[in-house]
C-alpha cells in the first residue's frame, strides 16, 4: 500500500521547496521526491571538471547535438548551482505577445500581482543590490563601456552573504555564502515537518482514488509509489515535461502542449574583447556574475545584459573570432593575449518565442529539439546588433557565440509545461494548476511561459510562492 | 540522448563517402560523450590496456594519429615556436584513453579520414607531418566531419579546464581554486557608472 500524503511535490528547486515549505506551515504533510543527493559546502569544489559537474547537474543536448543544457541535480536543485543574480523581471515582461500573436503570460500574473511573492523570496534568501565594491573589475568596464556611449548600467541583485569573490558560484559554493534554498526554504521546510527524499527519481504519475499516485524509483533502483491529493510536478524545464509525457497513457487529458513551447529565456551569449591600452580586468576575479545587469537597451530593444566573470574555460571552449580558427597555435595564442586582462562575457536576456521541443525519445527518455529557427536567427540578429555598435564605439571586437557552429551552454530553460489563458496553448491555468486534472499543478521554471526579461530564477521563485498561496487558500 | 534514431538514420540514408564520414563522426563522438556519463555515473572507467599516466606516449599509428590531432588543435611545447605548452602537455591523450576511453575505442572509424586526407595532400599520414601541413589537413577535413566543433571542445578541455593538468590554466593566468579575493579593489570605475533603477530592479 502507497504511503499517502496531502502534497507530494516532485523536484526540491525553486519550484518545489518553496511549495514544500508553504503547504507544511499551513498544516499539510508533505513529501518531496528530489533525484540528486545532498550536498553541502564541504562537498562542492572550485572545478569546472565535467566529472565533478555532472555529480551536481543534469547535463544533457539538443537532438542535433549543438547546445547543452544545465540544470540543477541535488537537494536545492538550481539553486545550488545558478549564478544567484535574482533580479525581478520587468512589467512589461508580462505583456509579451509571441510571434503567434499570443499573450503568454496569464491575464493574472504580472508584476504587479507577483511583487508580494518576489518581497517573500528576497526575505527568505537575503537578496539585496550589490555595492560597488562588490561589483568586479568585469563589472566596472562593462559599465565604463555603456557610459563611454551615455547608457546606464544597474548593480543586480543577490542572495550572497560574506561572497570572497571567487568565482565558482555555479560549481557551488564552498564557502557557503550564497543563500541558495539549502540555507532558508529547505531547513525551514524540513524543522516544519517536510520529508525530502532524494536519490528519488519520478517515473509516472497516474489517477488514484484520491488525488494521484507518484511512481518513483529509488536510490537502489527500485519502483515505489507515494500517493498525494495534490501532487506539484516541479522537476525543472526538462524533466517535468519529461514526467508528464510518461504520464499521459494513464492521464489522458494532458494537453498535447506539454513538452513545447521550449525556450532559452531569449540568452544570446557574447564576449567583448577590450581595446589595447586598457588596464587589465583580471575577469577570472569575482562572482560568476560580474554584479551588474544594463536596461539601457531593454525599451528600444526589449533585453537586459548581464556581463559576468569567466574562468579559462568557459571563454575558450565556447568563444572564438568570427572568420578565424576556434582552435591550432592562432586561436592559442590570440586566447593567451586576450585572457584574463581584456575580456567581457555576458549574456543577451529578453522575452522569445518559444519554438523548441521535449518529447521522448525511442528508449522512453527526454530529448530536447531546440532548432536555430527563422524567429530565432532574426532575435539573434535584432538583438546583437545594438551590442556591434557597443563595442565599435568603444574600439572593442564583438566575440559571437550564437550561431556560430560551437556548441551553446544553456541553463535558463523555460517554458514546457507553460501556464496560460488558452487552453489550446498553454498546459496549465493561471493558478498553475494542470487542465482536466484538479490537484495537479506545475510550479518550475517549466509553468513559466516565456523568457523573463532577466535572469529567471527570481521569477520562478515568487510565481512558485503565489501557486503555493493559491494551493494553501483552496486546497 | 537517441543514439536509437542516429544509428537508423546512418543505416536508411544513402551515404556517399563525406556523409558517410560525417555520420560516423557523429555516432563516435556521442556514443563517447554519454558512454562517459555512464561510466561517472557508476563510478567505474574501463582502464584494460590503457597505458599509465603521465603521459602516454604514442606507440600505435592510431595513438600516432590522435597525438597528431590533439597537437594540432593545441600545439604543444615541441610545435609552438614560442614553446608554450599544449594539449599533449596536460595530459589530453591520458584523458582521451582513460576518462573518455568510449572515444578512443571509436576513434579507428575516423582517423582514416584524416589520414586519408593526409595522404592526398602530402603524400605521409597525419602523425609524419609538421604543424602547418597537420592544419591545413585539419582545415580541409572540417568539411567532411560532423560535430567536429565537439571533437574540438574535447580535445581543448583538459588544458582549459585544467582536469589533470593546471599547466594550461597557468598559461591562461588563470590562478583555478583559490581563496577568494575579497580583498581586491572591487571599486573599478565606479566613478564612471550611472544607474537606471534605485534598487536594482525596473519597475
Amino acid at each position: 500500500m502507497a504511503s499517502t500524503f496531502d502534497a507530494v511535490i516532485v523536484g526540491s528547486g525553486f519550484g518545489g521547496a518553496i511549495p514544500a515549505l508553504r503547504l507544511a506551515q499551513a498544516g499539510k504533510k508533505v513529501l518531496v521526491l528530489e533525484q540528486g543527493r545532498v550536498y553541502t559546502e564541504q562537498d562542492f569544489k572550485q572545478s569546472w571538471d565535467l566529472k565533478y559537474l555532472s555529480n551536481i547537474l543534469n547535463i544533457t543536448t539538443s537532438d542535433d547535438y549543438a547546445t547543452f543544457f544545465r540544470s540543477g541535480m541535488a537537494l536545492g536543485g538550481g539553486s545550488v548551482v545558478f549564478s544567484g543574480l535574482m533580479n525581478r523581471s520587468p512589467s512589461e515582461t508580462f505583456q509579451f505577445v509571441d510571434d503567434n500573436g499570443y499573450k503568454v503570460w496569464p491575464a493574472a500574473v504580472n508584476r504587479q500581482v507577483l511583487d508580494p511573492y518576489y518581497d517573500m523570496v528576497e526575505s527568505m534568501m537575503q537578496v539585496r543590490q550589490a555595492t560597488w565594491n562588490e561589483v568586479s573589475k568585469t563589472g566596472g568596464m562593462f559599465a565604463k563601456l555603456l557610459d563611454n556611449v551615455g547608457l546606464t548600467c544597474d548593480r543586480a541583485r543577490f542572495p550572497y552573504v560574506n561572497c570572497r569573490q571567487c568565482g565558482y558560484c555555479e560549481a557551488g559554493c564552498i564557502y557557503g555564502a550564497k543563500q541558495s534554498l539549502m540555507h532558508n526554504y529547505i531547513p525551514q521546510a524540513q524543522a516544519a515537518g517536510v520529508e525530502f527524499k532524494t536519490g528519488c527519481r519520478a517515473m509516472q504519475i497516474l489517477p488514484a482514488a484520491a488525488g494521484y499516485e507518484v511512481q518513483y524509483t529509488g536510490p537502489d533502483d527500485t519502483l515505489s509509489s507515494v500517493q498525494g491529493t495534490i501532487v506539484i510536478v516541479a522537476a525543472g524545464t526538462i524533466y517535468s515535461a519529461e514526467l508528464l509525457l510518461r504520464s499521459k497513457p494513464s492521464l489522458t487529458q494532458l494537453s498535447d502542449q506539454v513538452g513545447q513551447n521550449f525556450n532559452n529565456n531569449g540568452v544570446v551569449r557574447f564576449g567583448i574583447e577590450l581595446a589595447d591600452g586598457l588596464p587589465s580586468i583580471e575577469c577570472y576575479k569575482g562572482m560568476d556574475s560580474a554584479g551588474v545587469m544594463t536596461y539601457a537597451y531593454w525599451k528600444d530593444y526589449g533585453i537586459t545584459i548581464e556581463a559576468g566573470t569567466s574562468p579559462a574555460s568557459i571563454f575558450t571552449l565556447n568563444i572564438h573570432r568570427a572568420g578565424e580558427l576556434g582552435w591550432g597555435l592562432g586561436f592559442k595564442q590570440w586566447a593567451h593575449a586576450v585572457y584574463p586582462s581584456k575580456l567581457i562575457i555576458a549574456n543577451i536576456m529578453g522575452p522569445v518565442t518559444g519554438e523548441g521541443q521535449v518529447y521522448l525519445n525511442s528508449n522512453n527518455l527526454p530529448s530536447v529539439h531546440f532548432p536555430l529557427t527563422q524567429n530565432l536567427s532574426t532575435y539573434i540578429a535584432s538583438k546583437i546588433a545594438p551590442i556591434q555598435a557597443l563595442a565599435t564605439a568603444n574600439n572593442a571586437y564583438l566575440l559571437q557565440t550564437m550561431p556560430s557552429g560551437y556548441m551553446y551552454s544553456i541553463d535558463h530553460m523555460l517554458g514546457t509545461c507553460r501556464m496560460g489563458d488558452d487552453p489550446a496553448r498553454s498546459v496549465a491555468d493561471g493558478n498553475g494548476q494542470i487542465r482536466n486534472y484538479p490537484g495537479l499543478f506545475v510550479s518550475d521554471s517549466s509553468a513559466i511561459p516565456c523568457g523573463t526579461g532577466v535572469n529567471p530564477s527570481t521569477t520562478i521563485a515568487a510565481n512558485a510562492e503565489r501557486i503555493a498561496q493559491y494551493i494553501v487558500t483552496n486546497w | 540522448m537517441d543514439m536509437t534514431k542516429l544509428l537508423d538514420d546512418v543505416v536508411k540514408r544513402e551515404l556517399n563517402r563525406r556523409e558517410f564520414f560525417k555520420w560516423i563522426a557523429q555516432a563516435s563522438v556521442v556514443v563517447s560523450l554519454f558512454g562517459l556519463m555512464d561510466q561517472i555515473s557508476c563510478g567505474t572507467v574501463p582502464k584494460t590496456g590503457v597505458p599509465a599516466s603521465p603521459y602516454m606516449v604514442p606507440q600505435t599509428a592510431d595513438e600516432k594519429t590522435v597525438y597528431a590531432l590533439c597537437d594540432t588543435v593545441l600545439p604543444g611545447r615541441t610545435s609552438d615556436p614560442g614553446g608554450a605548452p599544449g594539449a599533449v602537455d596536460v595530459g589530453t591523450m591520458d584523458f582521451a584513453y582513460d576518462k573518455f576511453y568510449g572515444v578512443v575505442q571509436e576513434l579507428p572509424l575516423v582517423l582514416p579520414l584524416f589520414n586519408a586526407e593526409a595522404q592526398n595532400q602530402f603524400g605521409k599520414p597525419l602523425y609524419e607531418l609538421d604543424l602547418a601541413q597537420r592544419t591545413a589537413v585539419l582545415k580541409s577535413s572540417e568539411t567532411m566531419l560532423g560535430l567536429i566543433d565537439q571533437i574540438y571542445m574535447f580535445l581543448k578541455g583538459p588544458f582549459y579546464i585544467g582536469i589533470i593538468s593546471t599547466l594550461g590554466l597557468e598559461y591562461m593566468g588563470d590562478p583555478g581554486p583559490n581563496l577568494g579575493y575579497r580583498n581586491q579593489d572591487f571599486s573599478f570605475y565606479k566613478p564612471m557608472s550611472n544607474e537606471m533603477t534605485s534598487d536594482g530592479n525596473l519597475p
